[in-house]
């Protein structure tokens, strides 16, 4: 009886937090944080009227001021003068903004001239708290979708027989429901000048992580739906390559770019930058099991998994411009493969006893999701960190930077491939597509990101 | 609020009456048809759980030699109606042409394979190879594969596919207008 309980609180409490998700529609006032190499301004709130701003220097400047102008208005407030607290840090009071609306606002530090832009709203900071909830029920729902799945395939391999209503099904089609629920619960409520970037749909203005989130949860069970009558004509063939089997995969796909998206949102927080290593971990994994089969001797498996992985790594430097969050991505990759590695074969075993179906004669026991993962992307993570230190200070255009640096994952994946024998059998074009589509990848990847940090408020 | 409300309740509702379903057991195994052969001095039963058997559907089998299978051990080598041996289903997942005889999840009294289809029309030939007290015998199983079911393979990717490529359609047009607003540099 532990099983049906243990599973109905685990369903209560989701819903109960997309529940009280829905609820918390009402937009918040929080902080906002514009920085550049060397000044850093906290603001305690992007409204009109009274403002206190924070600005971070280098020690060595002595006076600050700002102000700000509306261009499409051409307004200008008065410029305010800020105190030094202590070296490298000044603080002013003073109302910066007249009106809502697009504003350039000025910090003026000795005689060097910072400009930011900053969207203000009614004293309001224009992402509402919903979205940064939804953000993290997103990754959740994606996380039970991935290990449902890794469940899944072990289950079949290890012990075979199931129905529709299987514990590891149900893991993995809660996990896109939570993530088709948490979508609807973030739209539904984002209309108006206060629902923050988004994207005109129907009336609403929907955040476009949202809308991307649900358009793929939508998509997974449609073809869901679609396989279920694939299954009835052909029968429950697991191994082939079918149009609603690779559907259902590129549709996890696109579940797993909607976590990325939803998390360059929040990428002016540390737990935002936290999350979107995590998606990115998560995508990447998924990546590995984008494409099925083989053309002109060449993986197909291995061709889009490398491309997913130079993608999602130059993404992640290009929203955070930081090499610390690319290697932060690898130490999360290392958690997910970690989870794909014990998780499933734990379930089946656990699940296989507790409904008494045996093991297969020729159960492997051997964690085959985490086996298709690249292990040697960590290390990849790491030379893209060292890779975008490197650039930055040398001044290396990221458009070269990033074109090489998927090209290198590109390259590095192709041979840990080939030493396990994966990349199809001609070895020689497969490490040239892969490495060529890397390099595409790694520059598309920079160029989304650059799109993708305008999902945060303050450019949007 | 009342729509979310009533939206989570009927979630919440839906996910709970599947929970229980959940923890059912796992599918039965019905065999609608059987053949014998011969395998050395005794016989071996082949059953299926859909007959006649068409190409590119899954099926299960089962394998019972005369006195069972305790004790007994064996291959089986499948060759399709071109003659190439090929493994088949979970079975046969490392590859190996001859693939080691193992007991049908579902009727562990018997060997078996679960949830193969043959992917080739005409005539296959399951060659069975087993070693017993009786010594090593061997039997062949001829299995016809009939017409493939459901639309032409190629009807049902480019209905499958549809959907995506007009996403990509969509999304490349918006990616050319917008790519050009994106700043390319380190700090923007």
């Amino acid at each position: 009886m532990r099983r049906p309980v243990l599973l109905v609180a685990a369903v209560v409490v989701a819903v109960v937090a997309v529940a009280a998700l829905a609820f918390t529609s009402s937009p918040d006032t929080a902080p906002v944080r514009l920085g550049h190499d060397d000044v850093t301004v906290l603001l305690d709130r992007a409204g009109t009227g009274t403002v206190a701003a924070q600005v971070e220097v280098p020690a060595d400047v002595a006076s600050v001021s700002l102000y700000a102008t509306m261009p499409r208005m051409g307004h200008m407030t008065p410029e305010v003068v800020a105190e030094r607290e202590r070296p490298g840090l000044f603080r002013a009071t003073g109302e910066l903004f007249a009106m809502t609306g697009p504003w350039v606002l000025t910090v003026r530090a000795d005689d060097e001239i910072v400009t930011f832009d900053i969207t203000v709203g009614c004293g309001v900071v224009v992402l509402p708290k919903r979205q940064v909830i939804g953000s993290w029920l997103l990754l959740t729902g994606f996380c039970s979708l991935w290990l449902g799945v890794g469940w899944d395939g072990q289950w079949h391999v290890d012990v075979g027989p199931d129905t529709f209503f299987t514990a590891p099904h149900l893991m993995f089609y809660f996990g896109s429901a939570l993530i088709g629920l948490t979508s609807l619960a973030v739209v539904l409520p984002s209309r108006g000048a206060t629902a923050g970037p988004g994207v005109p749909v129907l009336g609403f203005r929907a955040p476009a992580a949202f809308l991307v989130a649900g358009l793929g949860a939508a998509g997974h069970l449609l073809y869901g739906a679609t396989d279920l009558w694939w299954h009835t004509v052909y029968g429950f063939d697991l191994l082939d390559s079918t149009p609603s089997h690779l559907s259902l995969q590129l549709a996890m796909q696109v579940q797993a770019v909607a976590v990325v998206m939803a998390f360059a949102a929040l990428r002016d927080t540390r737990s935002g930058r936290w999350g979107l290593a995590a998606a990115g971990a998560f995508g990447v994994a998924a990546g590995s099991i984008m494409l099925d089969g083989d053309a002109f001797g060449v993986s197909l498996t291995v061709l889009g998994g490398s491309a997913v992985a130079a993608w999602t790594l130059c993404a992640v430097a290009g929203i955070t411009r930081s090499g610390w969050w690319v290697a932060a991505l690898g130490l999360l990759f290392v958690a997910v493969h970690a989870a794909t590695f014990f998780f499933p074969p734990f379930a089946t075993r656990w699940y296989s006893e507790s409904i008494g179906q045996p093991l297969r004669d020729n159960a492997l026991g051997v964690p085959l999701l985490a086996l298709a993962m690249p292990l040697v992307f960590p290390l990849a993570a790491v030379v893209g960190a060292a890779a975008v230190a490197f650039a930055r200070r040398r001044g290396i255009s990221p458009n070269v930077a990033m074109a090489v640096l998927g090209a290198v994952i590109g390259l590095t994946v192709v041979i840990s491939q080939l030493l396990l024998d994966e990349v199809g059998t001609n070895p020689l074009l497969a490490a040239l597509l892969v490495t060529a589509l890397g390099a595409v990848a790694g520059r598309f990847g920079w160029q989304s990101a650059a799109l993708m940090r305008r999902l945060a408020p303050r450019e949007a | 609020m009342r729509f979310r409300s009533l939206f989570g309740a009927a979630a919440a509702a839906v996910v709970l009456m599947a929970a229980p379903g959940a923890t059912a057991g796992a599918s039965t195994l019905t065999l609608v048809h059987s053949e014998q052969v011969s395998l050395g001095a005794g016989t071996l039963t082949a059953s299926f759980t859909d007959w006649p058997v068409r190409a590119g559907r899954s099926l299960d089998f089962t394998f019972e030699p005369a006195g069972g299978i305790e004790g007994r051990s064996g291959t089986l080598r499948a060759i399709t109606p071109s003659g190439e041996p090929t493994a088949l289903g979970i079975v046969g997942l490392d590859g190996e042409a001859d693939m080691t005889l193992q007991r049908h999840p579902l009727a562990r009294h018997a060997w078996g394979l679960d949830v193969v289809a043959l992917p080739e029309e005409g005539w296959w030939r399951f060659e069975f190879t087993v070693h017993g007290p009786d010594g090593t015998s061997t039997a062949t199983l001829p299995v016809a594969a009939g017409p493939k079911p459901g639309p032409p393979a190629a009807l049902s990717w480019a209905v499958g596919m549809t959907p995506w490529a007009v996403a990509l359609v969509f999304l490349a047009r918006r990616w050319l207008k917008v790519r050009r607003s994106a700043v390319q540099a380190w700090n923007d």
